[in-house]
């Protein structure tokens, strides 16, 4: 069989990465797309490029650098390196990890499942709804970077246990798990775990080497990202691990949404298994456990797909809050287990991986599948089922936002991007009374007594903000005495903070009306966020009263 | 499908039912016990697109969908009056009138007024069209591609063809009927090419002329989109097929004669290449001689209306290309195309038809027969090249060719993709792939004969191209706003208000109206009986005109005057074919007209043929009247090319109508 497939397996490979085109398509949104990373991105891949020589750079706008859990520094290097703007840079390098997981995942499984089911294994992996809301929702380009990255590195471990002497491959694969450890730490560890589980039970002592080699690249990257991440100490609040575990019914549930993960069920984001991964991996299961199945080259004892569907059941056990315990157990001096991730769903990649593997091998398991008409409609459910998760939220920005924001509150909490003042008058138009009307301050010139000033800001949050902070707002002279300010909720508390979703970009306005004996100016705006039941301030770096000043002007 | 059989050379060949002929069509489309259970299974499966249209009420909201019932309106007043073929809109530009149907596809609009006189009103006309467009269209491509690959890739062709998103954005969308009806005749313009390039015999060669004319006759957009295309596929095949016949492919010699001088070995290839053109060059000119009724004026007259009022401003097709993520993007709304990327609209390809067309990349190759492997190969390439063309990348090639002037957006090339990608889509379940193919290397133990559980792969990928589209299939049924009906002459001019649509201008209007006399007459209750500008009479009475009989391309009115050079104005725009004539008065007129008896007994012989001139802003009609008493009247007749377009036509009709009786004698003989 290998053998008659060897011929197209470039056409394969390209037939794969073309249909992949409906996954990256909105990567080619002329704009920038919404995610829970925000802009933070950009900042600092802009920083990165005008500190290009440092070694010691880590991304630290608007970020708390974690090495374990934080995307790791490749994705930034990638961006940085990239003669493009960064927001076209950053869309490249998640788009590369995309494509790299697709022809990954053929590459890995051709000749055990040809290429047919490596095709639609591949396709399966591309548009797991997980892959999707890590790149289109929470924008965890190190994650994405990671996936993609992953099956290569079983790919090169089984070239190399294969062919024994490529000494080559060694290195590879020392290569990419070095990698891998630079796109995200955390999920290397783990998953370095599985495969070299896998591959022990595969190959056995022939899988020394590899597993050898990709220690190495795991250690060399764990000790050069903690080298270089020990001048940015964390020191931002890990959200409550516990917290995030997940209810059986979300793993089958249709529901897709932009926002965060929180406590509870009813999580702002999809955490399905997808429908296609599901249906087809289920369909795999039957077909290897089925009596008459004599002709493909297995038995029910097959390891490998024992392996798959083994590790796909554990690692979505490990995801369900009966797991805690294990959790909690301790592995490095106080640090548990899950120090090693932010969140417990993030083994779902893996779990989808496994599903992958199995949604294929149902090709290779029964040959009656192996034909035009069913594969072509097999890549349209694949497809289809995800097909309406590939609506991100397209955002249109001032590109002068994109440059830095314009301050940071809290544990880079939430960010103040952009700020414009204007001056309330009465406008009329062939007399009819419009009522105020606002007019840029720069049009109308200084603002006078008796005039309503107005505080025009576009905010960013980060992370979720678990309380709903107010407002203030306070407008001084040069003597520092308030002349008029402002209290309360956000958009007239239509929409509080504990709403907001990260990433998502909140216009709000102001008014601030001046006294009529107001002195000329000039003024100074003192903006913040206080919780109403404490009166405790939302911190602000740089400003121990927990302000952003802003001079008026 | 993939099996064992031995590959078939040849496509099925013509037998007595050749599918080109009369009898053979017939009996596929109406013969209730037809045994092609995929032609029903494509109806049937077709079905589902017409859902929205079940629905009592009316897409007024969609944004041709006011214009479709409202050309209805206009088209029918014209043949109420006595107008077989119409050519002008009275009520067009708040009723100054506009040649609408002078350059504009007049199919869709003939088939919608057989509906309402047989009792439908406008809307529901409009809406039986739109439904029998959509099925119809599964036909035709149902019944091309049966020719092409075989009944189950005609299937999966006609289902790729009904539900690609661009054809549900063309039926509920953008409610743009004429393109819909043409969705009918690209694949039967497409068949009967192909027949006459592959199959020349002289049914197919008539139908395939009427298929082509139809195809004029519908959409003047798709025509002219399609016809260098269609020529490019002639050319295309032509050739190959010369270096078949040449000995250059694979199955044959690819010796020449040895000894064979150069000259005479061109002479030799050029004569057989010239001999094969002639039937596909009988069609397009047959064709051509068909629709000329229509296609000489639309062309030659078409510069008579500004066409400024569509290419600039709101028109503008800069801002109208498709993004590349676009062709891809979930997205779906029933808003309108604005300029940037967030179009309210789809513009997808279609999830299906795209997978269908990547997959083909790898199927087509393997199909043996060389002439439909080279047909798929070349409706892949054209279908990259127009979806090029619809992205901003393509913009330059947009400032050389002159695409803006017909295609106005670029996104509206997507009709083209249409049939191509669906032709294409179809190979996936052709049953001559050769054998050599990978994927049946693995297939080495599967079944060749058809059994049920093989037709089931073909089913579920049927149904598969309909989900795909399903969330699509629905239509913003609303009850008209007071600015667009329900239909009546007043509602048709708020709407032209409200929208600025249908307000097109001759070439001689320099200033275009946003209101009229005529129409506000409308709207307070009134109608219009004259077009006579009352107000460009001279104030001392000196000119009578009493206004005797008016309809949508006429009207006739006493006039009387003392004086030497005086005018009447008509709030009729100039465009040629207006014609003004000037009868004798034979009665002593005294003011009292009997209305029992009429006018006309009065009217004498034509006296003179006063010269139409023009107010210089308005672009109004002035005709000049002689002192006395007469009768004036002015016709929207015939210009000379009109006239040659129709006899044109009426002699290609009559040519088709003899050669089918010839041919239906020959059969009958024989």
């Amino acid at each position: 069989m290998t053998a008659a497939i060897a011929p197209s397996f470039k056409s394969w490979l390209i037939l794969s990465l073309l249909l992949a085109i409906f996954a990256i398509a909105p990567l080619c949104y002329p704009g920038y797309i919404q995610t829970h990373s925000g802009f933070t991105f950009l900042w600092n891949v802009a920083d990165l490029r005008a500190n290009l020589g440092s070694w010691r750079w880590t991304p630290h706008i608007a970020i708390d650098f974690d090495p374990l859990r934080s995307d790791g520094l490749l994705p930034y290097y990638l961006a940085a390196l990239l003669p493009l703007e960064p927001g076209s840079a950053i869309k490249v390098v998640l788009g590369l990890g995309w494509l790299l997981g697709n022809a990954g995942m053929y590459l890995w499984l051709r000749r055990w499942l040809g290429p047919p089911g490596a095709l639609v294994a591949a396709l399966v992996y591309t548009y797991l709804p997980y892959q999707i809301a890590t790149i289109y929702v929470r924008g965890a380009w190190g994650e994405a970077l990671f996936w993609g990255g992953l099956p290569w590195a079983i790919w090169a471990a089984g070239e190399q246990i294969n062919r024994r002497t490529a000494v080559i491959f060694l290195s590879v694969i020392g290569l990419i798990w070095l990698l891998l450890a630079w796109s995200q730490l955390g999920l290397t560890l783990w998953m370095f775990v599985f495969i070299s589980l896998f591959l022990g039970v595969m190959y056995a002592y022939r899988a020394a080497w590899a597993i050898l080699a990709g220690f190495c690249g795991v250690l060399l990257g764990t000790l050069s990202t903690l080298a270089v991440a020990t001048a940015a100490p964390v020191f931002s609040p890990i959200p409550p691990f516990s917290d995030h575990f997940l209810y059986p019914s979300q793993l089958f549930s249709a529901y897709w949404g932009f926002g965060s993960s929180r406590p509870g069920w009813n999580d702002g984001m999809s955490f399905q298994l997808g429908l296609a991964a599901v249906g087809l991996a289920l369909l795999g299961i039957i077909l290897w456990q089925r009596q008459e199945s004599s002709d493909p080259p297995t038995h029910r004892t097959d390891h490998r797909l024992i392996f798959f569907s083994g590790t796909a059941f554990v690692s979505l056990l490990l995801q369900f809050g009966f797991s805690a315990s294990l959790w909690h157990v301790p592995v490095w001096s106080g640090s548990t287990l899950a120090s090693s991730l932010t969140y417990p769903w993030q083994l779902l990649g893996w779990t989808g991986l496994c599903l992958s593997v199995l949604a294929g091998a149902a090709l290779w398991l029964d040959k009656q599948l192996i034909r035009w008409p069913v594969i072509g409609s097999i890549i349209i459910l694949i497809i289809l089922s995800s097909y309406s998760y590939l609506s991100p939220q397209f955002i249109q920005v001032d590109p002068e936002m994109l440059t830095a924001p314009q301050a940071v509150l809290g544990t880079n909490q939430m960010t103040l991007l952009a700020h414009t003042f204007s001056v309330d008058i009465n406008g009329n138009t062939a007399g009819l009374e419009l009522g105020p009307t606002p007019l840029p301050l720069a049009v109308h010139g200084r603002a006078q007594p008796n005039q309503t000033l107005r505080l025009n800001v576009i905010w960013q949050p980060l992370k979720p903000l678990t309380e709903d902070w107010k407002f203030f707002v306070h407008l001084v002279d040069s003597k520092g005495q308030v002349l008029a300010q402002f209290d309360g909720q956000p958009l007239a508390g239509s929409y509080p903070t504990s709403q907001w979703i990260p990433g998502e970009l909140i216009q709000d306005s102001y008014p601030l009306p001046l006294p009529s004996d107001a002195p000329p100016g000039p003024y100074q705006i003192f903006l913040g966020l206080y919780n109403e039941a404490t009166g405790a301030r939302l911190p602000v770096p740089g400003d121990t009263e927990g302000r952003i000043i802003l001079n008026v002007e | 499908m993939l099996n064992n059989s031995p590959p078939r050379r040849q496509p099925p060949t013509p037998d007595r039912h050749s599918p080109s002929s009369i009898f053979y069509l017939l009996s596929s489309i109406l013969h209730p016990l037809s045994t092609d259970s995929y032609l029903w299974l494509t109806l049937l499966l077709s079905l589902p697109i017409i859902g929205p249209l079940l629905q009592p009420g009316y897409f007024w909201g969609a944004h041709d969908a006011r214009h479709s019932v409202y050309f209805l309106y206009e088209f029918d007043q014209a043949i109420q009056d006595g107008v077989w073929y119409p050519r002008w809109a009275p009520d067009f530009a708040f009723g100054y009138g506009y040649p609408f149907f002078n350059i504009y596809g007049p199919l869709s609009s003939y088939l919608g007024e057989i509906f309402h006189l047989a009792g439908l009103d406008f809307v529901n006309a409009v809406k039986v069209v739109f439904g029998l467009s959509a099925l119809l269209s599964a036909l035709t491509m149902y019944l091309f591609v049966r020719r092409l690959l075989g009944p189950a890739p005609g299937l999966i062709a006609a289902l790729t063809y009904v539900y690609i998103p661009y054809h549900l954005f063309d039926l509920y969308v953008r409610a743009a009927l004429a393109e819909s009806v043409g969705f009918v005749f690209v694949p039967l313009t497409l068949w009967g090419f192909y027949e006459s390039v592959t199959h020349p015999r002289l049914t197919a060669l008539l139908w395939a002329a009427l298929a082509y004319a139809g195809l004029m006759f519908t959409s003047n957009l798709l025509a002219l989109l399609f016809t260098p295309i269609l020529g490019l596929y002639v050319a295309y095949i032509l050739l190959m097929n010369q270096r078949i016949a040449n000995g250059e492919s694979p199955h044959f010699s690819t010796q020449p004669p040895f000894g064979s001088p150069f000259a005479s070995r061109l002479r030799l290839h050029a004569l057989r290449f010239i001999r094969s053109s002639l039937p596909p060059a009988f069609v397009l000119l047959l064709g051509l001689g068909l629709s000329a009724i229509f296609w000489l004026p639309a062309f030659l007259e078409y510069r008579y209306v500004r066409v400024d009022q569509w290419v600039g401003g709101r028109f503008a097709f800069g801002d109208d290309f498709v993004e590349f993520f676009q062709l891809f993007s979930p997205r779906w709304g029933f808003g309108a195309s604005i300029p940037g990327p967030d179009d309210q609209a789809g513009f997808q390809i279609g999830l299906a038809a795209t997978i269908l067309f990547i997959l083909s990349f790898l199927i087509v190759p393997k199909l043996t027969y060389l002439v439909v492997r080279r047909t798929l190969y070349f409706f892949q390439g054209i279908t990259l090249i127009i979806l090029f063309l619809t992205i901003p990348i393509s913009y330059p090639l947009w400032t050389i060719l002159p695409l803006s002037t017909f295609a106005q957006f670029p996104w509206r090339l997507l009709v083209v993709v249409a049939p191509f990608i669906s032709v294409v889509a179809g190979a996936i379940v052709a049953e001559d792939n050769s054998q050599q193919s990978t994927i049946n290397a693995q297939l080495s133990t599967a079944k060749s004969s058809p059994t049920p559980y093989s037709l089931l792969p073909t089913t579920l990928l049927s149904c598969l191209i309909l989900l795909s589209s399903y969330p699509y299939l629905r239509a913003e049924v609303r009850d008209p706003k007071p600015t667009e009906g329900p239909v009546s002459q007043a509602a048709l001019f708020r709407f032209q208000q409200s929208s600025d649509e249908m307000t097109g201008q001759t070439a001689w209007v320099q200033r275009i109206p946003d209101w009229s006399s005529l129409a506000e007459q409308v709207e307070r209750g009134g109608e219009i009986t004259t077009k006579v500008n009352y107000t460009a009479l001279p104030a001392d009475n000196s000119v009578g005109i009493y206004s005797m009989k008016m309809n949508s391309n006429r009207e006739l009115s006493w006039i009387g005057t003392q004086q030497t050079g005086q005018s009447v104005t008509f709030l009729i725009p100039y465009y040629p074919g207006w014609q003004a004539y000037i009868y004798e008065d034979l009665g002593p007129h005294d003011g009292n007209l009997d209305e029992a008896v009429g006018p006309v007994t009065r009217i004498g012989p034509v006296v003179d043929y006063p010269q139409i001139g023009t107010t210089p802003i308005e672009g109004w009609m002035v005709v000049p009247i002689p002192p006395g008493s007469h009768f004036l009247e002015i016709r929207f007749e015939d210009t000379p090319i009109r006239l040659i377009g129709r006899w044109i036509s009426l002699i290609s009709l009559a040519f088709i109508i003899i050669l089918l009786s010839y041919s239906f004698w020959l059969r009958e003989s024989f």
